[in-house]
C-alpha cells in the first residue's frame, strides 16, 4: 500500500471519529440538557453576513486556485489546496462572527473556555508542525507544499480565532455600558 | 441616530442593559446597538422592549 493511501485512510478515520464525537456531544448537550443554540435577531443577521463573507472568500480562493492551475503552476496537491481553502473560509467565518458578537449563543457565553480551547489547539498543531520539521520533513516537497502545511494552516486558524476573541474582549471591556 | 428615549426609559427604571437584555431574551450587545442606533430592531423586539419598560411604541421608537 502506498503512503498516500495510508494517509488518506488515517485522515478519513480521524474525520469519522470527529463526526461521531460531535454527534454524541450534540446528543448530550442539545437533546438531553435542552441547551439549544439560540441567537437573537441581530446575531442571526450577523451570522448571515459571516456566512456570506466566508462563502465569498471560498469562491475567490477557488477562482485563484483555478487560474493558477490554468497557468500550469503547481503549488500544492489538490487535497491540500482544498483543505487550505476550507481553513481560510472557516477563519473568515469565525473571526467575523466574533467581531460582530454572533459567535456565542444566548445560553452559552463563555469566551474564556473557548479561548483556552483555541490556544490549546493552536499549541497542539504547532507542536505537530515543529515535530514534523525537526524529524526531517520539509514544507516544500518535490517543488510543491507538503501536507504539513495543513498543520501550519490550523495554527493560523486557531491563533486568529484566539486573537479575535482577545481583541473583542478588550473592546467589550472598553465599551461596556456607562 | 441614537435612541436616547430607550436609554432614558431604561435608566428611569434603574435597569442595566444586561437586565433588559435578559428580560427581552437578547444579548446585551443587541440592546447596546439599538441604543446607539447601530441596529434597527424588528417590530417583535420593539414590542418586547416596550412591554418590559412599560412604554408604548410611540414613546420609544417614534421620532427618537
Amino acid at each position: 500500500m502506498s503512503d498516500n493511501f495510508i494517509q488518506t485512510i488515517c485522515f478519513m478515520t480521524g474525520f469519522l471519529i470527529a463526526m461521531i464525537f460531535v454527534l454524541v456531544w450534540r446528543y448530550f448537550t442539545v437533546k438531553r440538557r435542552g441547551t439549544k443554540c439560540q441567537y437573537d435577531e441581530r446575531q442571526v443577521l450577523a451570522r448571515g453576513f459571516a456566512y456570506r463573507s466566508s462563502f465569498a472568500t471560498a469562491i475567490i480562493y477557488m477562482l485563484l486556485c483555478a487560474m493558477i492551475d490554468m497557468l500550469e503552476f503547481r503549488w500544492a496537491e489538490a487535497y491540500i489546496q482544498m483543505l487550505l481553502g476550507m481553513i481560510l473560509s472557516m477563519t473568515v467565518f469565525i473571526v467575523v462572527c466574533i467581531f460582530k458578537d454572533a459567535y456565542f449563543n444566548l445560553s452559552n457565553r463563555r469566551p474564556a473556555r473557548f479561548l483556552i480551547l483555541c490556544l490549546a489547539m493552536a499549541a497542539v498543531q504547532a507542536f505537530v508542525f515543529v515535530k514534523a520539521i525537526l524529524s526531517g520533513n520539509s514544507i516544500i516537497k518535490n517543488g510543491v507544499l507538503s501536507n504539513i502545511i495543513i498543520n501550519a494552516g490550523l495554527v493560523v486558524f486557531f491563533a486568529a480565532a484566539a486573537a479575535a476573541l482577545v481583541i473583542k474582549i478588550i473592546i467589550e471591556k472598553r465599551t461596556v455600558e456607562e | 441616530m441614537k435612541n436616547l428615549k430607550l436609554k432614558s426609559a431604561r435608566a428611569s427604571l434603574d435597569m442595566s442593559q444586561q437586565e433588559l437584555a435578559e428580560k427581552v431574551g437578547v444579548s446585551r450587545q443587541t440592546i447596546s446597538s439599538i441604543e446607539k442606533g447601530d441596529y434597527n430592531p424588528t417590530i417583535n423586539l420593539c414590542i418586547s422592549i416596550c412591554k418590559v419598560l412599560g412604554k408604548t411604541l410611540d414613546d420609544l421608537f417614534w421620532n427618537f
